[in-house]
C-alpha cells in the first residue's frame, strides 16, 4: 500500500515535470507576442539581419516561414537550408513533371498554339490563375527558408511561379490532346503578376485566390469526358477571390475569421448537361481559426488557407448556351444541397 | 561516384554563399532591341530572316537578377495582279497579309563589376504566333489561312554599358532553338485536318542572332 502510495506519487510528480515541460516547451504552446506573432521560435535574433515579425503580415494576419525564423532584410543564402528547401522543392517539379509525362504529354506531337475558349466553359482560366498565384507562394516560401530577403524573394517566387507555368504550357503544346493556349499563358502570368503586386498593394492581400477540388461523383455530378488526371478535370474544382470583409470595411461587428468568396467553375463537361457555376460563399480565415503552434504547424496553416473548405454557399447555374437553370443553396458547398 | 557527389555537395553546402549581403535595389526599364530574326513561313512553308524590333520592359531586382518581358511585332502585307488565265488580258488581285507576335521574357543573372558595366548570362524563353492570311478576288477561289505556332527557347550573355546613369546600351548573343511542328491551314471556313494529325512533321530552328538593346532606366 505505502509501496504504491509512492509509486503513485512519483508517477503523478513525474506526470506533472512532463506537464509543465510539454506546455513550457515551444512546440506545445508558443508564446503569442503583442502583435500577435508566434515569438517562441526566434528568441535572440539580430534585429538588424531580420525582419521583425510585426512586419511580416498579410493584411491582418500574421505571416509564417517553414523555418520558423523571420524572413531576412538582406539576402544571405543559407547553405544547407537552401539545399534542403529548394531541394524538395526542385524534386516536387520533377516528381510533377514524371506524373505529367505519363498523362499529359504521353503522346506527342508536332507544337501547336490554339485557344479553345470554350472547351473547359472558361473554368481552366481559374485553374491556371491559381495555379501561377500558388507556384509562386510555394516558391517565394522555399526562398525565404533558403536565406533570400522578404523583398526579393516574393518577386523571385513570381518569377519561379510564371518559369514552372510556362514550361509546362509549352509542353502542353506537344502533346496530341493539348496545344498551348495563350488564354492559359495570360490567365497564369495574371497569377504570378497577382501575387507579386499582393506583397505592395493591402486590398489585393484582402482578395485571396483560394481553390477546392472534390471528385465529381461525391456531390452527384459527372467527371470532365476524356480527364486523365484530377488536374485537368475542370469538373470537379471551383476558384474563388475570398474577401476578408473584416479589413476591407473595417466593421466592427464583422467576425475577423469570417471571409465572402466569390468563384467560379464548370459541371458535367463534355456531356450534354454541362454548366457553368457561379458561386457566393462564406469562408473562413484559417490562420485565424486554427490555433497557434510549432513552426511547421503554423506554416501548414497558412498554407491550408489556399484552399476553399465546405462552408453555406450559393450556387448558379447557367448552361453553356447562358440559359440560367436554378439557384441552389448548399450547406456545406458543394455538399448537402437543398 | 556517390561519394564524389555526396563530397561535392558538402563542399558546395559548407562554401561561402554566392549572395553577400548587398544593396537590393528594384529598378525598372523601358527598352528597344534590334535584332535579325528568325520568321516562320509564308504559303510555302518557308522560314526566312528580317529585322525585328522587340520592346522589352528590363526589371532589376536586387544584384543579380534580370526580368526583361518582351514583345515584339512584325506586319508585312503584299499584293499583285495575277492573269486569270495564260495569255488572258484580265486579271484578277491576289492580297497576302502576315501578322507576327513574338511574345516571351528573358531571365539573367548579372554582375555589375563598376557603375557604368553590366553583364549576365540567362536565357530567353517564349513562343511565336504568325498567322498568314491570302485572298484572291476570283471567284469559286477561297481564302486561305496559315498559323504557325512556334515556341523558342535559348541561352543568352548581355552586356550593357551605361552612358548615364538612366540610359544604357547593350549587346546580346543569343543561341535560339525554335520548335515548331505543321501550320493549321484553313481554307474557306474548313480546318484541314493535316495540322492535328499525328503524323505532322516536327520542324525545328537552331540560330545565333546578335540583338543591339538600349534602355532608359527610371
Amino acid at each position: 500500500m505505502i509501496a504504491g502510495s509512492s509509486v503513485s506519487r512519483a508517477l503523478a510528480r513525474a506526470l506533472i515535470v512532463i506537464f509543465v515541460a510539454f506546455f513550457a516547451s515551444p512546440i506545445a504552446r508558443a508564446q503569442i507576442d503583442s502583435s500577435g506573432v508566434s515569438a517562441a521560435f526566434h528568441p535572440t535574433l539580430d534585429t538588424s539581419e531580420f525582419l521583425p515579425w510585426s512586419q511580416y503580415r498579410w493584411a491582418d494576419d500574421p505571416m509564417y516561414t517553414i523555418t520558423g525564423e523571420p524572413p531576412r532584410r538582406y539576402t544571405k543564402i543559407q547553405p544547407i537550408p537552401a539545399y534542403t528547401y529548394l531541394g524538395t522543392y526542385f524534386g516536387i517539379l520533377v516528381a510533377l513533371h514524371y506524373y505529367q509525362e505519363k498523362t499529359f504529354w504521353r503522346a506527342s506531337q508536332s507544337f501547336r498554339i490554339r485557344d479553345n475558349f470554350d472547351e473547359s466553359l472558361g473554368a481552366n482560366y481559374g485553374g491556371h490563375f491559381c495555379g501561377g498565384y500558388f507556384v509562386s507562394y510555394v516558391s517565394e516560401q522555399a526562398l525565404i527558408a533558403s536565406g533570400v530577403s522578404y523583398k526579393l524573394a516574393p518577386i523571385y517566387g513570381a518569377i519561379a511561379g510564371l518559369g514552372y507555368q510556362t514550361y509546362v504550357e509549352i509542353l502542353d503544346g506537344y502533346g496530341t490532346d493539348f496545344s498551348l493556349s495563350p488564354f492559359e499563358v495570360y490567365s497564369q502570368t495574371l497569377g504570378c503578376i497577382y501575387f507579386a503586386a499582393s506583397q505592395y498593394c493591402r486590398i489585393l492581400q484582402d482578395l485571396s485566390p483560394k481553390f477546392n477540388y472534390y471528385p465529381s461523383n461525391w456531390f452527384g455530378d459527372q467527371p470532365k469526358a476524356g480527364s486523365q488526371t484530377p488536374i485537368d478535370d475542370y469538373s470537379a474544382w471551383n476558384f474563388w477571390i475570398s474577401a476578408n470583409i473584416k479589413d476591407l470595411t473595417g466593421w466592427g461587428f464583422w467576425p475577423s475569421w469570417l471571409n465572402i468568396a466569390g468563384g467560379y467553375g464548370a459541371r458535367n463537361l463534355s456531356d450534354p448537361g454541362e454548366t457553368r457555376v457561379i458561386t457566393l460563399a462564406l469562408d473562413y480565415d484559417l490562420v485565424k481559426i486554427l490555433p497557434d503552434g510549432s513552426p511547421g504547424w503554423n506554416w501548414f496553416r497558412q498554407t491550408l488557407n489556399f484552399f476553399k473548405f465546405p462552408a453555406p454557399g450559393l450556387e448558379w447555374r447557367v448552361t453553356r448556351g447562358g440559359k440560367s437553370t436554378g439557384v441552389y443553396f448548399y450547406l456545406a458547398y458543394p455538399f448537402v444541397k437543398f | 561516384m556517390l561519394k564524389l557527389l555526396l563530397l561535392l555537395f558538402f563542399l558546395a553546402a559548407v562554401s561561402k554563399p554566392a549572395f553577400a549581403q548587398q544593396e537590393e535595389k528594384i529598378s525598372f526599364g523601358v527598352g528597344l532591341s534590334y535584332t535579325p530574326s528568325a520568321i516562320p513561313g509564308d504559303d510555302q512553308g518557308h522560314f526566312g530572316t528580317a529585322g525585328m524590333t522587340n520592346f522589352f520592359v528590363p526589371m532589376q531586382f536586387g544584384p543579380y537578377i534580370r526580368f526583361e518581358p518582351e514583345l515584339g511585332l512584325f506586319f508585312k502585307s503584299y499584293q499583285e495582279e495575277i492573269p486569270d488565265s495564260m495569255g488572258s488580258s484580265t486579271t484578277f488581285l491576289r492580297s497576302s497579309d502576315q501578322q507576327i507576335v513574338r511574345a516571351g521574357f528573358a531571365l539573367f543573372y548579372t554582375k555589375q563589376p563598376d557603375k557604368d558595366f553590366q553583364y549576365g548570362i540567362g536565357g530567353r524563353i517564349g513562343v511565336i504566333s504568325s498567322e498568314y492570311e491570302m485572298h484572291q478576288a476570283k471567284a469559286g477561289v477561297q481564302d486561305t489561312d496559315i498559323h504557325y505556332g512556334i515556341f523558342y527557347l535559348g541561352a543568352a550573355f548581355t552586356v550593357e554599358y551605361f552612358i548615364f546613369k538612366h540610359f544604357s546600351f547593350g549587346g546580346e548573343l543569343q543561341f535560339i532553338h525554335y520548335g515548331f511542328g505543321a501550320p493549321l491551314v484553313t481554307v474557306g471556313s474548313n480546318e484541314l485536318s493535316g495540322y492535328l494529325s499525328p503524323d505532322s512533321p516536327q520542324q525545328s530552328v537552331w540560330s545565333t542572332n546578335e540583338v543591339l538593346s538600349a534602355r532608359f532606366w527610371f
